[in-house]
């Protein structure tokens, strides 16, 4: 009996306090989830872009070759992003698509599409003036909060950043958890028992019934 | 109140619960697919083509997809791309349901003939469909389900804030559980104030 209590306690207090540490990423989850349902225009107005200008030594920026293969040339964009990137002293993620590009008519200008939650850049470098001009838009904490949503994985120039992946993982596995554990503390309390049988039920069938028959049938 | 708050807590959990769970579990599998099998699995993409003869309709992308998907019961979610993300040469869309998606394609020089590409998911895959299904405006089972998909979204925002309340009301020591509310409080608000001004 003691050893029941002692069990039913602790997992009480890992359901509140995983819950507590959780806080914050529930809210922020909830959040973005609803804004992928409804993208109204003031979650996704972006700023007046802002130009600044930098320094940069760039004589060896990566460029593609016309025997390249479209997986080479995407690779080799993708790594004169990243020097760009670093030489700006920028963190986040690049696009190495129609995005970035060389200037057909100048060859000492590469375009680079610079991406992150919060902001896009759009680079232009000019080899031979050793100058970055940097077109700089800023979205709003509904974009910041939807770039959060489900992060993983790296923030190329930002290890803070990067430790989002992990707070990621750790509310996933408290969230099952404490679904689990709620059930489980649910089930020791016998005047709610029914209730709750005839709800988890109900919305159970209807719920995997919905999934099996958009699976099946459209 | 707290018993009343308590109720909201416990039958908001027991409702939304699969849903929730397959959120999680799904949002899990698109992260970390390649520890889920990946694309092992997947039966490869099957192509046919048919004929158009005997349709007189508009020859516009929603009016082709529409005929298109009930003709050759294609069943799903219909995504027309707008214009200016159609090929040129030809008319594209597809046909989506958990699973499974039909593409397409009907040639501008040869409005009579089109390809449909049908490629179906293995496990992972479907959990990751399942994941991603959002908008309303497809019928009224889409929108059920995205509906339950509004319904498990709200519900976290529901259950970090019943939560804390249950929690400062029943807690005798309640530093523990400040010390992790303000740990958790920091590094959210943080992040976004970080992302929002840092350059």
């Amino acid at each position: 009996m003691m050893v029941a209590t002692m069990f039913q306690k602790t997992i009480l207090n890992v359901h509140i306090y995983g819950g507590l540490l959780c806080f914050s990423y529930l809210i922020m989850f909830g959040i973005s989830s609803l804004n992928f349902n409804h993208p109204l225009a003031f979650t996704r107005a972006k700023q007046e872009p802002t130009t600044w200008e930098h320094r940069v030594h760039l004589p060896d920026l990566p460029r593609p070759s016309a025997t390249m293969t479209g997986e080479r040339r995407v690779a080799t964009k993708a790594a004169a992003n990243h020097a760009v990137r670093e030489a700006l002293g920028l963190f986040g993620h690049q696009r190495p698509w129609a995005e970035s590009w060389w200037d057909p008519e100048d060859p000492n200008h590469y375009h680079a599409s610079l991406v992150r939650p919060g902001v896009e850049y759009e680079v232009d470098v000019f080899i031979d003036r050793e100058l970055a001009r940097v077109k700089e838009t800023r979205t709003n904490a509904w974009m910041v909060m939807k770039g959060l949503h489900g992060f993983h994985g790296n923030m190329p120039g930002s290890a803070f950043v990067e430790t989002w992946g992990w707070y990621t993982e750790f509310c996933t596995f408290v969230v099952v958890f404490a679904s689990a554990s709620g059930v489980y503390l649910w089930t020791r309390r016998k005047n709610e028992r029914r209730v709750g049988f005839v709800l988890i039920s109900a919305a159970a069938t209807c719920s995997l019934a919905l999934m099996l028959y958009l699976t099946l049938h459209g | 109140m707290y018993n009343v708050i308590r109720k909201v807590h416990l039958y908001t959990g027991l409702v939304i619960l699969v849903f929730l769970m397959m959120y999680f579990v799904s949002g899990y599998v698109l992260i970390h697919r390649p520890w889920f099998g990946g694309q092992a699995g997947k039966p490869d993409p099957a192509t046919r083509t048919e004929s158009l003869a005997g349709y007189t309709g508009p020859r516009t992308p929603d009016a082709l997809a529409a005929y298109v998907s009930g003709h050759f019961a294609l069943r799903g979610r219909l995504n027309v791309p707008p214009p200016d993300k159609q090929p040129k040469g030809a008319i594209r869309f597809s046909v989506f349901r958990p699973g499974t998606i039909h593409e397409i394609r009907i040639p501008h020089d040869d409005l009579e003939t089109l390809t449909i590409r049908t490629t179906r998911e293995n496990a992972a895959g479907l959990l990751v469909h399942l994941h991603r299904i959002h908008g309303y405006g497809d019928g009224s089972l889409y929108n059920a389900y995205v509906l339950f998909n509004d319904l498990a979204s709200f519900s976290c925002i529901l259950f970090a804030l019943t939560g804390v309340y249950l929690w400062w009301k029943t807690a005798k020591r309640k530093i523990w559980g400040v010390l992790c509310l303000t740990a958790s409080c920091a590094y959210g608000a943080g992040m976004v104030l970080y992302l929002l001004h840092t350059r």
